[in-house]
């Protein structure tokens, strides 16, 4: 596991997701007129990196217990089990995205049904 | 109340309507010139994108041949933006002075990983 290259996509990845999660701190903090350490962002990014290896971990687990390869929503669902609210949310987020793939199909077939669920509208 | 400053306060969805200074009016112009602030609060305006989310997961799976769904990618995104946005929540609330800090954040993480 330890070979060179896998620890050098280990580094650009850990690189990429810093960058991420700066701007989405940058966008925060401007909104809350506060300010966030360098170090601040970089500790963030490093649970947050952590937290994607242990939710990776998990996925795979639920797919292969569901004798699955393939991981689909249920078991995104099945990782916010014990948090009530983020379970809504993420139930909520999924329900959206299906019922806007739903409207583009009919779309594309036919003139969609009422719902108004516009561009952007997530939630 | 000047009118036109009424006017522009409901334009503007950030205001605060007890004042009524002239510099007051000239912050005004510095907060509507920032359209970020009203998307703020909606989703995803920024976000960790989904093909870096991908190649993590992908790292971290530790068996050959796991995939994942293009939905399920989308919706850990979302499980991601919920668990960064929440951390700074946190230590915004925890924190002391007008900086988010290490320290602040090592004093929330414990509850934080095990609520997300």
């Amino acid at each position: 596991m330890p070979d060179v290259e896998d620890e050098e996509t280990r580094e650009a990845l850990k690189q990429a997701l810093w960058f991420s999660v700066g701007k989405i701190v940058d966008e925060q903090t401007i909104a809350r007129r506060i300010n966030a350490t360098p170090q601040f962002i970089g500790a963030l990014a490093e649970m947050v990196f952590t937290q994607v290896e242990n939710v990776a971990k998990d996925l795979e687990t639920f797919s292969r217990h569901a004798g699955r390869t393939t991981i689909t929503t249920d078991d995104v669902l099945l990782l916010a089990r014990r948090n009530e609210d983020l379970h809504d949310m993420i139930k909520d987020f999924i329900d959206n995205q299906k019922a806007e793939k739903a409207e583009r199909a009919a779309a594309a077939g036919k003139s969609a049904k009422g719902r108004a669920t516009g561009r952007g509208g997530r939630k | 109340m000047a009118p036109p400053k009424q006017a522009k306060s409901s334009s503007s969805a950030r205001q605060s309507a007890g004042q009524d200074m002239d510099f007051d009016a000239f912050d005004d112009v510095g907060v509507a010139g920032e359209p970020s602030l009203a998307s703020v609060d909606e989703d995803t305006s920024k976000a960790i994108p989904g093909d870096l989310l991908v190649r993590l997961l992908h790292q971290f799976f530790e068996k050959d041949g796991t995939k994942i769904s293009r939905d399920a990618n989308a919706a850990v995104a979302k499980y991601v933006d919920v668990f960064v946005k929440e951390a700074i929540a946190r230590t915004a609330h925890e924190r002391s002075g007008s900086f988010l800090e290490v320290l602040d954040l090592e004093k929330v993480a414990p509850q934080l990983l095990l609520d997300l």
